[in-house]
Parts: C-alpha cells; structure tokens; sequence
C-alpha cells in the first residue's frame, strides 16, 4: 500500500509565518511520534496561516496518525483546495478515498494527480491496483504496461497485469503476459508460485500446472511448488497425479497440515479410499484433531462403505462443529446408507439450515424424503423442485421430481419431467425405464413400448460390452 | 375385590395384546437332522458354490408328518469330489425326530444340486422331485413305496446350463401339472473374478492373486424353459412357443400366482442383475412379459437389482395378489401392492420392508400366516453371497438375521424379529427355505437351508394359541396339488381369501398344505373351495374340524 506521502518543507510555508521554533517542534513531534502534540502545533501554526496548503496537509497527515480518517480527508481536500497543482494533496486523497471505501471518488482523485505527475509509479501502482478492485480490468492494463515497461523486473507488476487480462477476458494477452514473466530478470521461485497461484485463484489450472512444472523443474524440493502442482492437477480432474504431488509436498513438508490435508483430500478424489484411510491413520498423531481431518477421514470411511465408522466420524466432528454444513451432508449421506433415512433427513436439514445456498442439499433431502415414505412426498416435492430451481442441470433431481409425481399419480408432469431427462441424458437407461413405466401407467402403450425398446437397446449395447469384457481374460493384476 | 378395582383388571384385560408367538431352534441331536451341506467352496470361488442349497418340506409317503430333502453339491465341471456328496431326505417319525431315508429312498445324484421343487406330476397322490442343479437337473418319480426312481431320460426334460428356482403348476388349465425351470446366466466360461469383478467391488488389502465370487452383472443372460406335461410321463419344451424363451433373464426365484384374477396363473420371476419378468398368461397359450409395464421389473428408481427369493399373495386382502422380492444389500427388498389394473405400486418404504432390509440380502421367503390371525405375515432368510463381506463393507455380513414380519391389519406389518425367539438374533448364511408344519399342530415351522452349514430348525411355539383348520386338497379334474386354488373361510363373520400359490422362496419348496388361520373365533363359518381349471367347481364345507387337518378331494369331499 502507498504511504501518505508530504515533507515538511518549512520554506514552502505560505502566509504570515509562524514561528519557526513551532514548526521545528511540530516536525519532531511527528516523526517521533508524538501525533497528538504535533496536531497541537500545526492547529497553532494554521492560526497564523490558515490558507497555507502545506500546513493543512501536515494536519492532514497527522489526522491519520491519529486514526482520524474523515477529519484527515477534509483537510487534505483544503489542501487540495488551496493548492490544486499539487499532486500529492490528489494521491493522499485517493488513498484516504480508498481505504474509506469510496472507491470512486479515490479513483478521480488519482486521475487528477497523474494527469499532473504521469510518472509517479506508486502512484501509477495504486491507481492501477484500484482498477482491478473496481473491477475495471481493461482500464488497469494500459497503466500497468506501462509501469511494467519501466520495471521490467518488479514481478509484482507482471502479476497485477496478468490478473487484470485474466479478468478482463483478455485470456490471449494473459497468456503472452505468462510466458513473458516466466523470462522476467531475477524472478524468484516465491514469485513464480504466487504467480501459479494468482492463476489458480483466477481458474487457470493449465497454465498453473506449466508454470510450476518449470518451477519443480529447477527446484525440485520447493513443497509449495509441488502443493501448487497438485492443486493445478487436481483441479485440472487429474486426481492421481495431483495426489503423487501433493504426497511429495507433505514429504517434504511433514508439518504443514495444509499439504496433508490436501493430499488426503486428492486421494479421495481419484477414489483411492483405502490409502486415504491408511495415510489419514498414519497422521492421527499430528493432525488428527483437526476438524478438516476428521472430515476426511469421515469420507475415506463412506467411500469405502464404511459406513457404521463414517457415522462415528463425521457425528463426532458435527457435535464438536456444528456449523460444518458439509459434514451434516455427508453424515446425511452415511445415515442414508445404511438405510436410516430418518436421520439422514435430520442432517441434511441443518446442512440446508447453516448453507441454504447450496443447491444439492434440497437434492438431498428431497431424495431422502421421497425414499423415506410416501407421507413425505409433498415435502419431498419441495426441496426438489427448489434444487432444480436453483440448478437446473440436475438430471438426478428431476427424476426424483418425477417420480414423487408418479407416487402422487400425477403421471403427465412425470411424464414431462422424464421425457426432459432422456433429453438430457440419452443414455441413462434409468430415466427411460422410469419413463415407460409412467408411460404404461397412463394407458400409453405405444408410447410404453416405444420406451422398452430403448431400454432393450440400451440393455444390450451393455451386455454386449460385458460380453466382450468376459471374452477378453482379465490381466493378472486388476485393479478398478 | 371394589367396583373401580374390578373395572380397573377389566380394561388391563382388554388391553392386553395378543399373545407372541416365538420360535424355538431345534437342535441335530434333538431332531436327529445331522447333515452338513458342503457348499464345494474353492479357492477359485465359482458363483454356484455361493447359492446354494434348496430344501423341501414334503410329505414323501403320504403318512401325514412333513418330511425334508435336503440339496448338496456334486461333480461337475468345476467341482469334483472323492466320493459323491450326500443328500438327505428325512423322514418325520411324528415325535419331533426325523430318520435319513436317503440310501432307502434312492436319492443320490451326483450332480451339483441346486433347490428342489415337489410336485405329483402324474397325479398318482404321491410327491415327485425335480431337482435343479448346475450342468443338468434330476425327476424323480415317487414310486408310492418309500423310493425314487430317476425318470430324467425318458422324461423328456431336459435342462442344461445353470438351473435355480423351478415350480410345478398348470399353465394350460389342462388338470396337470407343468414345469417351469429357471436358468441363471451363462456360465459357460466359467469365469473367475478378482476384486474388481466381485460383490461389493473393493476390499482394502486385497491380493491381487485372490479370488471373490464374481458379480453377476458380467455374465450374459439365458432362457428359462417352461415343459408342458403330456400325461404320460412326457415333457414337451413348450419355451419357444409360450414366449418363456423369448426373455432372456437370470432367473433366481419364481412364484405361480394368478395376478389378472383371469383363472390362469402367471409366473414371477426375479432376476439376478436385469429386469424381473412378470409372465401374464394369455389363456393357457401365451405368456406375454409384462414386467415393466406393471411395474416390478426395476426398482422405483428404475434401476436392475439382484432379484432372488420371491413370493406372491393376497397380504392386505383386497382380492389381489400381491408379490414380493428380495434383492441385496444396499437395493432393499420389495413389497408389491397389485392395483388391480395389471400395474403394481412398490409399499416397501411405507411398510417398513425398505428400511429393515437395506443392509440384508434375502433369499427364502414365505408370506404365511404364522400365528393364525388370519392375516398373511412375511419371513425372509437373509445371508450375503460373499463370505468376505464383512471385511469389505461396514455393517453388511456374510451370516445375518432372518427377519419376521407381522401383518397387524389394514396393510401394514410390523417387525416382530426381535420378539419371535433366540434363534432371531442369531445369524446365518440362509439360501433355501421352506415353511412347513412339522409337528401337525397347526403352526407352520421354519426350516432354512445355510450354505455350508447344517439346516436350521425352528419350531413354532405356537403360543397365539388361535384356531386354525388344516388343508391338504388333492384335485382330480384340476391339478393334482390344487395349484391356482381359490380358498375362502369366514369365521366369527370375518371372511379371509387365499389363492394356492405354487413355487416362490428360493430353490425350495413348503409344506403343500394350506392352514387357515381363525383367531380366536371358536367356530369355523364354512370353508369355500375354488378349484383351479379345466375344473372350476366351487365347494362350501361347513363341518370341518377345527384345529385339525383334513383333507379335500375335488369333487369328493372330506376324506
């Protein structure tokens, strides 16, 4: 962050002078800091001249000190008043505008400055940062070039750009801006991750992954670099490689909980249940009260139908955290797996009541309603229709919809929800044997039988798959 | 003894429930039933050694007293033992033991066996015995003097590959006795599974060199053969021309039951991994799979499951049979409700099936009436078909529990599991099952059938105390086990309905004879018999015995 910048040029002083003994005093005071007795000076002083400009920013400064933001703004702006050449009095406003929260009256006031002082480059820097802020991307770049053009090795300056492309849309440019900053001078492995991870922040798991396979390259025991890779992996859908790198940054990092954590979590995405709970059990001793890692151990136990221990886990973990709206999903998930939908509904309802943004908790409990009981159906409905509503991609959830319709006998909205499911989803020969039978409800025969052909279709593209799986001997180790 | 005190014992008396009934295990040494079935388990685990036996409850010399047979595996192409395994065939000596007549009684296939299903095919008054297996099945003819004679070759049945379930009963309404045999998939490769092939698909630790039981996703389909009876002794494969061919399935378990209430009865058949079928018979001719459009084809998420054990009934008595399937862990069981327009609505969530057998895997099964309320209560035998599965899957195990329901009226059960004796809380690797009254007094008796165990015995405590009247109906013009059977009893006023079912369980056979349950009436109404087709005749009796069991032949009365 920029510093409110002024000096105490006691020549500049304007007006019937005050003392210069006061002066001297207050100019100790300050940089000693003593802002209270230095505020007493200057207020002394601007008795004896209360249009000077520069007296009016020293108070202006020392207001600062004094936390006194608001007081500190006004005079800054009669400062600005009294001297309106001054570009200073329009940078420290712009950075008092900022932190106050006024966004754009600190922009304008970092306009009017550099429309004075063009070059200042911290000023350049704030305005240009502030543009990312306000989310005026495409403005930020033209200064950030330029200040890039004149410190070609300050990396910070190479991300900032990279970010404002990155969120402009600009993906092109960002990608020359990448390449041209992996080449910056005297670029440090620190910068090049952050800079992975300003890509990872902003989406870019590939070019994430590129950067710091460089990275890993030059400086193969960096555990950051290696973390960051595995993130980039992961993130990328390549789970098992994620883990490979992420075991190596907790390797080489036997204390970042973090690191652990995250590989744990990239083995239960690539499914590896088994080594997750194995490695889960071989850290229990550093991290095992950690909330993140009883979670996780929670889910190796799901994955791996384990879910008597799921429930232990994760019903110990909500009663530590009950604000964990994750875990009462998956807790939820284990209670339903075992068949006791009751308590499955119990948890996906405090999952909904601690994060009613998400839409795959009303699929949940909706699901669990519908299965429970027939009573439960209109609720079911409900949080059913709610999850399509807020995700309306949601093939599983409109086949639960459809088929709490069919209990309810409303066949046609089953029918239409269905016939809307096979259009989303050809394949899944679920949807279609539901939508036949619906069909068959009605009295459609043909309609039926029309269905049960596809079915039939679909039941023997896969056994013909099986079929060839049986002709073809299994290799000697199989693992799924 | 005051007046409040009187009223006070007076309302505690009527809100007393009515009386448990429990089960008590009947030990070898008790029984003198000492056979072990030897399950030919091998290190390569081929999928037929995981379910079996079948076991019958049969009264095989017509003295009164139920009998049992038990299956055991045998040569094959996968399994070849020393000596020939034994079967058994127990004869009930009326006094709580039973005596092996097997050596007697000629009954020593050396085949993989499989179930058994029983029936008098040749209409002679004795029991005959078809035995499924793997590679070939066995007919037996009941010879009326305590022996069997192997009528296989000149029976004209033949049923290679993989049989399961089979039923006697009367397609064509010709008064005889036809046969319908599952087939389960093709195993013809026998094929040998790691983990990721196997049941459940993942087990921590796991060698790659060992092998699981595989699942049966993998193998293909096959058809079922449905042999009609000539009369003399013959079999005609009549699978092609009824359509019985045309459904390629894996065929487990399969009930007769007569779903349209149109006097001809229909097949239901689960399947391991595909869709059920549900055989509607076109009048004797046809048999048209309607399975999914009924709705007992897939789960109610549309989904294939691993149909095995099934029965059918009228549970809630509205005049429609009902049926019901058991699948595996984690797919639940189902309880379905016929509308009565050829589609069904599955109750399993509502009735508390769903809930009770998610974990479990069932295989025999029976809707009987098992303390004489007149109401159609439910057993299931469960047992995992992967005895690693309690190493891979957190509450699911191989051995489990069986699982009682009673029916308390108006459509809904209640588990009584836990209430019914010991022997509920224990748990078994049960396959076959088979519900018969072995002591003759009136209380059906349960008798389950553990893969690579010895048989568990479960007499009936009979505790409720109700009254019942016993049936043995013997057709003449209709089919000799009265198979399609509609009977009717009214006591105190209440009127029950029953159709004679045939087949259902799993690979097994009950007890033949039908007891009606009264409650606690003391006095039977009159009993109406339907006798299935080409007889139709209906006949009212309203002196039979209670507490008793008689028997009716068609057309001829009480004998």
């Amino acid at each position: 962050m920029m510093l409110l910048r002024i000096a105490f040029i006691l020549a500049l002083l304007q007006g019937t002078p005050p003392p210069a003994s006061l002066l001297q005093r207050a100019k100790q005071d300050f940089e000693s800091g003593r802002y209270s007795q230095a505020r007493a000076e200057l207020a002394e002083a601007l008795k004896a001249a209360p249009e000077d400009a520069v007296l009016w920013s020293y108070l202006g400064m020392t207001d600062y000190k004094l936390n006194q933001v608001a007081t500190a703004v006004a005079e800054f702006e009669k400062a600005r008043t009294l001297d309106p050449h001054n570009p200073l009095n329009y940078f420290n406003l712009g950075l008092l505008y900022h932190q106050q929260g006024e966004t754009n009256k600190a922009l304008e006031a970092y306009r009017q400055g550099l429309a004075m002082s063009p070059d200042d480059k911290a000023a350049g820097e704030s305005y240009a940062r502030l543009l990312i802020e306000a989310h005026q991307y495409r403005q930020a770049i033209s200064p950030l070039e330029k200040l890039k053009a004149e410190s070609p090795s300050d990396f910070s300056l190479h991300l900032a750009l990279i970010e404002a492309c990155l969120k402009a849309g600009l993906n092109d440019q960002a990608d020359r801006e990448i390449q041209e900053s992996m080449k910056a001078p005297n670029r440090s492995s620190d910068e090049e991750i952050d800079l992975a991870k300003l890509l990872l922040d902003n989406k870019q798991p590939d070019a994430a992954r590129w950067v710091l396979e460089q990275v890993v390259q030059a400086a193969p025991n960096l555990p950051d670099a290696h973390a960051g890779l595995g993130m980039a992996l992961a993130d990328l859908g390549r789970y098992q490689d994620a883990a490979k790198e992420l075991d190596r940054a907790r390797q080489l990092s036997p204390g970042s909980a973090d690191y652990a954590m995250r590989y744990a979590e990239a083995l239960l995405l690539s499914k590896q249940y088994s080594a997750a709970l194995d490695f889960l059990k071989s850290v229990q001793d550093r991290f095992g009260k950690l909330p993140e890692y009883r979670y996780k151990y929670g889910l190796a136990c799901y994955g791996l139908s384990e879910y008597v221990s799921a429930i232990d886990e994760l019903d110990a973990l909500v009663r530590d955290y009950p604000n964990l709206d994750r875990a009462h999903y998956y807790l939820g998930h284990s209670y339903s797996a075992t068949g006791d939908l009751a308590k499955a509904e119990t948890q996906y309802r405090k999952a909904l009541a601690l994060n009613p943004q998400d839409a795959s908790y009303y699929a949940a409990l909706g699901h669990a309603l519908r299965k429970d009981s027939d009573e439960k159906t209109d609720e079911a409905i409900g949080y059913l229709q709610k999850a399509l509503q807020m995700d309306p991609s949601d093939t599983l959830s409109r086949q639960d919809l459809a088929l709490c319709y069919e209990k309810k006998g409303r066949y046609s909205e089953a029918e239409n929800l269905l016939v809307e499911v096979v259009r989303q989803q050809p394949g899944l020969v679920e949807a279609h044997r539901v939508l036949a039978r619906i069909y068959y409800r009605q009295g459609k025969k043909d309609l039926g039988d029309q269905e049960s052909g596809v079915v039939s279709k679909l039941d023997s593209d896969d056994l013909r798959r099986k079929k060839e799986m049986i002709d073809t001997p299994p290799p000697p180790q199989r693992l799924r | 003894m005051t007046f409040v005190n009187s009223l006070l014992a007076l309302l505690f008396l009527t809100a007393l429930p009515a009386k448990l009934v429990t089960f008590r295990q009947v030990l070898p040494k008790e029984s003198g039933v000492t056979w072990v079935h030897n399950n030919a388990r091998s290190d390569r685990h081929y999928l037929p050694e995981a379910f079996t036996p079948g076991v019958a409850v049969f009264d095989y010399n017509n003295d009164g007293w139920m009998d049992l047979l038990f299956v055991n595996s045998g040569e094959t192409t996968f399994f070849h033992p020393v000596h020939p395994l034994p079967y058994a065939l127990y004869r009930n000596n009326g006094d709580g033991t039973f005596t092996d007549v097997t050596e007697k009684a000629g009954i020593h296939p050396n085949l993989f066996g499989m179930g058994v299903a029983v029936g008098d095919y040749d209409g002679d008054g004795y029991q005959d015995v078809f035995i499924t297996g793997y590679g070939r099945s066995i007919l037996y003819h009941n010879n009326r003097d305590g022996t069997f004679t192997d009528v296989t070759a000149t029976s004209g049945i033949q049923a290679p590959g993989w049989s399961t379930s089979a039923v006697w009963f009367d397609y064509d309404n010709d008064g005889k006795l036809d046969l319908y045999v599952g087939q389960f998939a093709d195993y013809s490769s026998l094929r040998v599974c790691g983990i990721a092939d196997s049941y459940g698909g993942k087990m921590a630790g796991a060698s790659d060199s060992e092998h699981f039981y595989c699942i049966p996703s993998i193998f293909p389909p096959t058809s079922s053969h449905l042999y009609h009876n000539d009369g003399d002794g013959h079999f005609t494969d009549v699978s092609a021309e009824t359509g019985i061919a045309g459904s390629k399935g894996k065929a487990l378990g399969v009930v007769a039951s007569d779903v349209n209430n149109d006097g001809y009865m229909d097949l239901f058949v689960s399947n391991d991994t595909v869709a059920n079928f549900l055989f509607v018979n076109r009048a004797g001719k046809k048999f048209e799979e309607a399975g999914a459009a009924a709705g007992v084809a897939y789960s109610e998420d549309g989904l294939t499951r691993s149909g095995m054990g099934v029965d059918a009934a009228d549970f809630d008595q509205d005049g429609w049979q009902d049926l019901f399937v058991a699948n595996v862990d984690q797919e639940t069981f189902s309880l379905y409700r016929n509308n009565g327009d050829g589609t069904f609505n599955d109750l399993s969530s509502r009735t508390g099936i769903a809930s009770a057998t998610r974990l479990l895997s069932g295989w025999g099964l029976r809707f009987f009436d098992y303390d004489n309320d007149g109401l159609t209560d439910l057993i299931l035998a469960c047992g995992h078909p992967d005895e690693t599965v309690d190493r891979r899957m957190s509450g699911v195990t191989y051995d489990e529990p069986l699982l009682l329901f009673h029916n308390e009226g108006q459509g809904r059960l209640r588990n009584a599991s836990a209430s019914s004796g010991p022997a509920f809380q224990g748990r078994y690797a049960a396959r076959g099952f088979a519900a018969g009254d072995l002591n003759n007094d009136g209380y059906p008796d349960l008798v389950v059938a553990t893969n690579g165990g010895a048989p568990l015995i479960l007499m009936n405590n009979a505790e409720s105390q109700n009254h019942w009247i016993g049936l043995r109906l013997r057709g003449t013009k209709s089919n000799p086990d009265a198979a399609g059977a509609i009977i009717k009893w009214s006591a105190g006023g209440t009127v029950h309905s029953r159709l004679k079912t045939a087949g259902g369980s799993f690979m097994s056979s009950h007890d033949p004879r039908e007891v009606l349950g009264i409650g606690n009436a003391t006095r039977l109404d009159w009993v109406e018999v339907r006798w299935p087709r080409p007889s139709d005749r209906v006949e009212r009796f309203t002196d039979l015995p209670l507490d008793r069991y008689s028997t009716i032949v068609e057309g001829k009365g009480i004998r």
